[in-house]
């Protein structure tokens, strides 16, 4: 038995980790859920906590800069590394993580982490890279390969509900456009887009995500955007100034998010005490940007 | 044989002494792991899935706790266990990192801090796939001391959360039953000591001491509403951990515990 605590040096701490990617350390993860909280608890466990750390982090730079995500890995192991990613945040592992993500192949990114108790990895990642990347940064490029990789993954209807809502958090003013156009040149998108949207179970609700599609289903795809969700098994009622939408469980006010839009909807209501509804075309009054009445009204 | 095989067999033993009762059981038991993992030689390294498969395979591991329903004369039962762990058994309503969600609950419990309601935070009810949790009458706040504490209860080093969240429960049999556990119950954990079902609790094992003595009462508790249940968050880091030797899931532990399983009568 050994009667005093070590250090960790960056060569133990690689070691430690790769036994827990390969299995070796499943009571510690048992009891404690994730492999970042039995990094915390081998720190605490350690004679110099500040020391293990700085090692920590040496080591965490090695094993990312070597860190080749194949297709074929083992999810609970890149689960593990994300992990460890997000609660540590070293310095490589932003790009890492945005690499993962771009040569990831759409299919199943389910772990199931404990029995009947599922993690979606791919949005573990995506919650990875808000850490590295909260805010726009000037002349980026990697804030631009994060962008671009959330387009991606949402040209692929890969984790619609997180990818809007992120994209109207840090993208507002060009979203709307870009999403408009990635409906236009693909007729699939929108109707699966809006199912996946309609099917979530996440606690967010999907309101906001719902609008921001509705706005770019404006002007020309308002009755696509009324059939997908007709054919997702919900309806767009049309009883106030903005539509609703209902489903068998749920109700969804969705209003365009597209301040300019919204901007032209205000005024030609107030201009012309018309009510709004999204039966209305809208082309006259977003074509000359004057707010001018569309014909006939 | 390994350390860790040896210790499984003298569990074996004293888990038929103490539990004779189990013995069909447990044998059924073994027989559907040794069949699903032949070529492991205990069943403490089996990972979630495997207990999954387990779990699945095997009313006496995934069927819930068959020991004795028992109610103690106290008013609290207490538990130690992670963020993430917490994750798994209830949800957290955020999905903010673990760090943060301990950060929120540390600032909403107060100075100085105060048990807050568990069911704000999480959706329930708090269940295992296993059907049970573990629970205890050791009030692990009221030690002052969560890092011994969590050794009291069996846990060695390298199980005791940093960011540690202790639950406490108000006990209502009729929200949910309170069992005696059995070897059964604890077939994948090295860490238990089977106690006679004529008993009115189990009893965890004291690793603080050496040799290690008897420890705290425990339970095995069905699914459990969270809005019965309070939560106590605290980082049991190195402050708390210094000052004692290190106690770690290695050959020496395991030897020292299956001489505890030898000597108990």
């Amino acid at each position: 038995m050994n009667e005093t605590r070590t250090t960790l040096k960056a060569k133990d701490w690689k070691l430690a980790l790769q036994r827990a990617f390969d299995g070796e350390r499943s009571a510690a993860l048992e009891h404690l859920g994730g492999l970042d909280e039995v990094v915390r608890v081998d720190i605490a466990n350690s004679a110099d906590a500040a020391e293990s750390t700085v090692e920590l982090y040496e080591a965490l730079d090695d094993i990312i800069a070597s860190w080749r995500w194949r297709p074929s890995a083992h999810l609970d192991a890149t689960a593990m590394m994300l992990d460890l990613i997000r609660a540590f945040q070293p310095r490589r592992g932003g790009p890492k993580t945005v690499n993962l993500l771009q040569s990831w192949q759409s299919g199943t990114s389910l772990l199931e982490v404990v029995p009947d108790k599922f993690v979606d990895v791919r949005l573990l990642a995506l919650k990875v890279l808000e850490k590295y990347y909260p805010t726009p940064m000037d002349n980026s490029r990697e804030w631009d390969s994060y962008v671009a990789v959330l387009y991606k993954l949402l040209a692929n209807s890969e984790q619609p509900l997180y990818i809007l809502m992120r994209l109207l958090a840090i993208d507002a003013s060009d979203c709307h456009a870009r999403v408009a156009s990635m409906i236009a040149t693909n007729e699939h998108l929108l109707p699966i887009l809006v199912s996946k949207l309609l099917e979530s179970d996440a606690q967010t609700a999907p309101d906001d995500a719902l609008s921001l599609l509705y706005s770019a289903c404006i002007p020309d795809r308002v009755t696509e955007f009324e059939q997908a969700v007709s054919n997702a098994g919900g309806m767009v009622k049309k009883t106030g100034e903005a539509p609703v939408i209902t489903t068998a469980s749920n109700t969804f006010p969705v209003e365009p998010t597209d301040k300019e839009i919204l901007e032209a909807m205000q005024t030609a209501s107030n201009q012309f005490k018309i009510r709004l509804d999204i039966a209305i075309p809208f082309t006259g009054i977003l074509g000359d940007g004057n707010g001018s009445a569309p014909e006939g009204q | 044989m390994n350390s860790s095989d040896a210790l499984f067999l003298e569990r074996c033993r004293l888990d038929l002494r103490r539990q004779p009762s189990r013995d069909t059981s447990l044998k059924e038991l073994i027989a559907t792991w040794k069949a699903l993992f032949p070529t492991l030689g205990h069943p403490y390294a089996m990972q979630a899935k495997e207990k999954g498969q387990l779990a699945k395979s095997s009313v006496h591991f995934g069927g819930g706790s068959l020991g004795a329903q028992t109610t103690p004369a106290v008013k609290y039962l207490y538990a130690l266990t992670s963020v993430r762990k917490l994750d798994y058994l209830a949800t957290w309503h955020s999905s903010e990192t673990d760090e943060a969600i301990h950060d929120k609950l540390v600032d909403l419990a107060g100075k100085p801090r105060r048990w807050i309601p568990l069911a704000s935070h999480v959706a329930g009810p708090l269940k295992s796939f296993r059907m049970f949790t573990w629970w205890t009458t050791m009030d692990v706040v009221a030690t002052g001391q969560p890092f011994i504490a969590g050794r009291r209860l069996g846990l060695v080093d390298s199980w005791i959360a940093n960011l540690a969240v202790i639950l406490r429960w108000e006990i209502d049999p009729a929200a949910a039953s309170l069992h005696l556990p059995t070897c059964c119950d604890a077939f994948d954990g090295p860490v238990f000591e089977s106690m006679p079902e004529s008993g009115s609790s189990g009893r965890t094992i004291d690793l603080n001491c050496n040799p290690f003595e008897a420890g705290e009462p425990e339970f095995a508790v069905t699914a459990l509403p969270v809005d019965q249940i309070s939560v106590y968050p605290i980082r049991v880091g190195p402050d708390f951990r210094r000052h004692v030797p290190p106690l770690a899931e290695d050959d020496g532990t395991w030897t020292r515990l299956a001489e505890y399983y030898r000597d108990a009568k």
